[in-house]
């Protein structure tokens, strides 16, 4: 696989390309996000900024004619991405709960599994609240797979996410590399696949967890 | 011509006209509602057939958890021969709640119904898959058919596999000349290191072993390279344009291929059927142990 610079011409389409940059960035954009904000009825949520995915690289693989990504789409597929690490693993670490929403990004067939058995190596509850709170994410790598007739079938995102944060046990340091893919059910683009891995490192060592989910045929 | 001859004339090209739209609008839109035509869009690689449905009773916590079966057959089809007879037969039992499989090959020459079992593939994939079933008391879920042309154009597809070959191959029959060690083959060479018989006394039995050699070698590599979405979908892409579809849509392809690459080969074995006699094969010793160890839960736990 060669990612396909965001700056591509090959396809013909680096004008819709600059599009959906555009778009994605805006998406992004701003640099606020709901979640910073502490309220009055939750006073122990931290006043940090958490990190905000963009765009890095775009990769488009088809079995049939090539199609660049509709900006929409790649907006909206971003749009669950940041809702994955806002529930996932801001909301734990700041209130040491998921997201309300957490539940619902993932396909019904992965709901389950995402809230049991793999909701640990998914999310942050195990790690909890934080009193410090920094985060980093690197540039997504957003990639579709269209089918025979170039229509889109599926959307992946893959990152990096560092977190620094400190908990009554002293400092802890959270490396995670996040794949989600994308399906759409008919209303949303819904998470129906992951394979995530996270590295926490704190005074008493290192561990590490790994969880892949949809693999049922 | 009359007037009224051209008219008539004009009606029917009209006719036939419409009726060839029509006929294309209708297969068009069953391709959209989801009726899988069996056509691949490009060159076809391989056959893709799914044989008996996934009961949602075997749906847990949002995954399948009941064993199944899938069969690969290489046939022996190619120019100047023609037949498509299962010269290579493998059962890769898959235990999806255990995150396990196994794999057994079953010799050609295996005597199946007073024939070869290798001919059920002359009627069909499904035939094979019927005999092959039969023989070990399973009901095979998927079948996947590949003929010479086929199996070289997905091995340089997915741009060679490393092999792990057993032993010294000196074969003018097959092509087949490599060393004993750690070698990345084109298809055409993958294809040689699967044909050679020459080489060994017990002639298709080493054969059929180092097939399944073959087929966990390119399961290792593409696993390996199978650590993020666009390679996922790079490969499945590539199996898009080249596979012939049936019964099976690219979803299905999608969870299937993310189970497969959550297996680990290395905890795969690769078990030759216990055989007896020569010519047309029979059972050998421990070999309805094994099929029943096997047809379980899809796993082979004793050492065999």
């Amino acid at each position: 696989m060669t990612p396909v610079p965001i700056s591509f011409r090959s396809f013909g389409a680096g004008a819709i390309v600059a599009v959906l940059a555009v778009a994605l960035a805006a998406c992004g954009g701003g640099g606020k996000h709901n979640a910073d904000k502490p309220t009055i009825t939750t006073p122990k949520v931290l006043a940090v900024k958490t990190s905000v995915l963009k765009v890095g690289t775009i990769d488009i693989e088809s079995a049939g004619p090539s199609n660049p990504i509709d900006p929409a789409t790649g907006k909206a597929v971003l749009g669950v991405a940041q809702s994955y690490i806002d529930n996932a693993i801001f909301a734990p670490l700041k209130t040491g709960k998921l997201g309300a929403g957490y539940a619902a990004l993932f396909d019904t067939n992965l709901q389950a599994t995402a809230t049991g058995a793999d909701v640990n190596a998914l999310t942050e509850l195990q790690v909890g609240e934080v009193t410090k709170l920094s985060t980093s994410a690197t540039p997504v790598l957003l990639s579709t797979l269209e089918g025979k007739l170039g229509e889109t079938m599926y959307l992946g995102t893959d990152f990096d996410l560092n977190v620094k944060g400190t908990t009554g046990a002293g400092p802890v340091k959270i490396h995670r590399h996040v794949e989600l893919t994308f399906a759409h059910n008919g209303k949303t683009w819904v998470v129906t696949a992951y394979r995530v891995n996270a590295a926490h490192t704190s005074t008493a060592g290192t561990t590490t967890t790994t969880a892949t989910g949809g693999t049922t045929p | 011509m009359t007037r009224r001859r051209i008219k008539r004339v004009l009606i029917a090209l009209a006719g036939a006209t419409a009726a060839l739209v029509l006929g294309c609008v209708g297969i068009f839109g069953a391709w959209l509602a989801g009726v899988h035509v069996p056509i691949a869009s490009g060159a076809t690689y391989l056959r893709v057939e799914k044989l008996t449905p996934i009961a949602a009773a075997d749906r847990v916590a949002g995954g399948v958890s009941a064993p199944f079966f899938i069969l690969l057959v290489g046939n022996d089809s190619r120019p100047g021969v023609g037949g498509a007879r299962g010269d290579a037969l493998h059962v890769l039992g898959v235990n999806p709640a255990k995150h396990q499989a196994s794999m057994i090959d079953i010799p050609r020459d295996t005597c199946w119904n007073g024939d070869k079992i290798n001919v059920g593939n002359t009627q069909s994939p499904r035939a094979q898959a019927n005999d092959v079933g039969g023989l070990l008391g399973i009901q095979i879920s998927y079948v996947v058919d590949v003929d010479f042309a086929g199996f070289t154009g997905l091995v340089d597809g997915i741009g060679g596999v490393d092999v792990n070959v057993p032993m010294q191959m000196h074969d003018s029959f097959s092509g087949a000349y490599f060393n004993p060690g750690k070698t990345h083959m084109s298809g055409t060479q993958a294809l040689s290191f699967g044909r050679d018989r020459h080489d060994f006394p017990t002639s298709d039995i080493v054969r059929t072993h180092n097939q399944g050699i073959l087929i966990l070698d390119a399961m290792r590599q593409l696993r390996a390279k199978m650590q993020n979405a666009p390679s996922e979908f790079k490969l499945l892409a590539l199996l898009g344009r080249h596979a012939q579809l049936d019964g099976i849509g690219m979803q299905d392809l999608y969870h299937l291929g993310r189970l497969a690459f959550s297996l680990n080969p290395d905890q795969i074995q690769n078990i030759t059927m216990p055989y007896t006699g020569g010519g047309c094969l029979g059972l050998g010793a421990g070999a309805q142990g094994l099929f029943a160890d096997f047809r379980d839960d899809a796993i082979v736990e004793a050492p065999h």
